[in-house]
């Protein structure tokens, strides 16, 4: 029901501060419907990778997309894109066919998209919190 | 001088013919800008097509930035609703199929934006959610400019409404901002610094509590020109008035106390309805307001020249005579 637009390298930016709200290695940048038509670019840059996910339904895979919310609404401070992300380095970890870490690692994108048949209790295993940062 | 990188935003993946790049997705385009714009010289600059409404938001955010290398959000040629061949009659309300419109139902808002000198523009934006934080479009940061965009939200929490301005001083001009939230002490908008807000219509039609309001301004005071506010009960709450403000037009007792402001005015004399479309009609009170601003009242939401008339109208929607499209002087001379 759900495809999702992965970032598997951290995007950094030289200045820490800005670096917070950089996206980083897991972060879901797409949540969309099963079908949906990727573009080239998509399909194709080294930092994204696109899994096909029948089993996960769409409303669940768009709160991976929810942004860090602030504690105080009229001072946000700060705030990351993804409050949280997909554990990518526990997959390459796991017990999961070598075709989805091949899938992972490669990053000339010959396989443009990876369909995970994988039960819907190991995908959502993926998923990880964040943890708050402290403001100084 | 930098070179402006323009992407192709379409969620049915479609490049018009431009040779450009497309995402599919606002957050893609803007997760694929450079971490740091300022050493790439770049300009990144998304131009989204209306080949079907965008359903989630974006927040732009972690680049280095200034005032000539920056990110922009905005609408290709023909694409907007301000582009739409009946703009003049079209009614001022957020209709996608009028022009590109985003509309989701988030507790986080549909546009954060985070960075310095972002400028987001000719946009329809629209939240349904009703959850604390739900506004249209959150601007954290200094030196941005919202224009042109249509605006609608539903938040019915306290101080909050359809947009945020903290973290720095930034341009809202040329905008309409719905809330079709009601509740006590909600409203349009919500500033923690001095922005500046100019030619903006802001109308709470759904509004049936006294302590409403349209800006919230905690211990700043932005600079208030030109607003066309109706529907909100109170002008704003708090905070104190920028220097050249004035030339307000509203339905409540009060305003800005700065020169120029009619207060006390009725809503259903400003526009064509009071409930869907909020284009001037023939006689508002919003309308030549005494003075101009070709700062930020060059060109009104629909593209119309001001002033049409003797002076500029408050809000967002320049009324013309005759019902024009570009406020032609002839018009003008046709009124007199």
């Amino acid at each position: 029901m759900a495809e999702l637009l992965v970032r598997v390298q951290d995007k950094v930016n030289a200045d820490l501060d800005l670096d917070l709200q950089c996206t980083k290695r897991g972060d879901v940048i797409a949540a969309c419907p099963d079908g949906w038509p990727w573009s080239e670019a998509e399909r194709t840059a080294p930092y994204w990778r696109i899994f096909k996910i029948p089993a996960l339904p769409l409303d669940e895979a768009l709160t991976l997309t929810t942004p860090e919310l602030p504690a105080d609404p009229l001072n946000p401070g700060r705030l990351r894109k993804r409050a949280q992300y997909l554990d990518v380095d526990a997959i390459l970890a796991s017990a999961l066919p070598q075709a989805i870490k091949d899938y992972l690692n490669d990053d000339t994108r010959a396989q443009q998209t990876f369909t995970v048949t994988a039960p819907l209790s190991t995908v959502r295993a993926w998923r990880k919190l964040k943890a708050v940062l402290s403001v100084a | 001088m930098p070179t402006t990188v323009t992407s192709v935003l379409s969620t049915t993946n479609n490049a018009h013919g431009t040779g450009l790049t497309v995402y599919t997705t606002l957050q893609a385009w803007e997760d694929a800008c450079p971490a740091n714009l300022v050493t790439d010289d770049k300009i990144w600059q998304g131009q989204a097509y209306n080949d079907g409404e965008f359903t989630a938001g974006v927040d732009i955010s972690g680049m280095t930035v200034d005032s000539t290398r920056y990110v922009e959000l905005t609408t290709a040629s023909g694409q907007s609703f301000r582009d739409h061949a009946s703009v003049q009659s079209n009614a001022l309300a957020y209709d996608q199929t009028k022009g590109v419109g985003i509309s989701i139902n988030s507790a986080a808002g549909v546009i954060r934006c985070q960075v310095q000198y972002c400028r987001i523009s000719k946009l329809q934006v629209k939240n349904t959610s009703t959850s604390s934080g739900a506004y249209g479009i959150r601007v954290n940061a200094a030196n941005c400019t919202i224009e042109f965009n249509i605006f609608e939200g539903s938040n019915t929490n306290i101080n909050q409404g359809v947009g945020q301005s903290s973290g720095g001083v930034s341009t809202f001009r040329n905008n309409f901002w719905v809330n079709r939230g009601n509740n006590a002490n909600c409203g349009i908008f919500d500033n923690t610094v001095s922005s500046v807000f100019a030619f903006n219509t802001c109308v709470m039609p759904d509004s049936n509590t006294n302590g409403n309001r349209c800006f919230t301004n905690s211990h700043c005071s932005p600079v208030m020109k030109f607003n066309a506010v109706f529907g909100c009960g109170s002008f704003k709450v708090s905070g104190g008035v920028g220097a050249g403000s004035g030339y307000n037009c509203t339905d409540a007792a009060a305003a800005t106390a700065s020169t120029g402001d009619l207060v006390s005015k009725t809503m259903s004399s400003q526009f064509e309805n009071s409930d869907s479309d909020w284009r001037l009609k023939s006689g508002a009170d919003c309308i030549n307001m005494g003075s101009d601003d070709a700062t930020h009242g060059a060109n009104d939401i629909a593209g119309t020249a001001r002033p049409s008339g003797a002076s500029s109208d408050a809000g967002c929607w320049e009324f013309v005579a005759g019902g024009g499209s570009t406020g032609n002087p002839w018009y003008a001379y046709a009124q007199m």
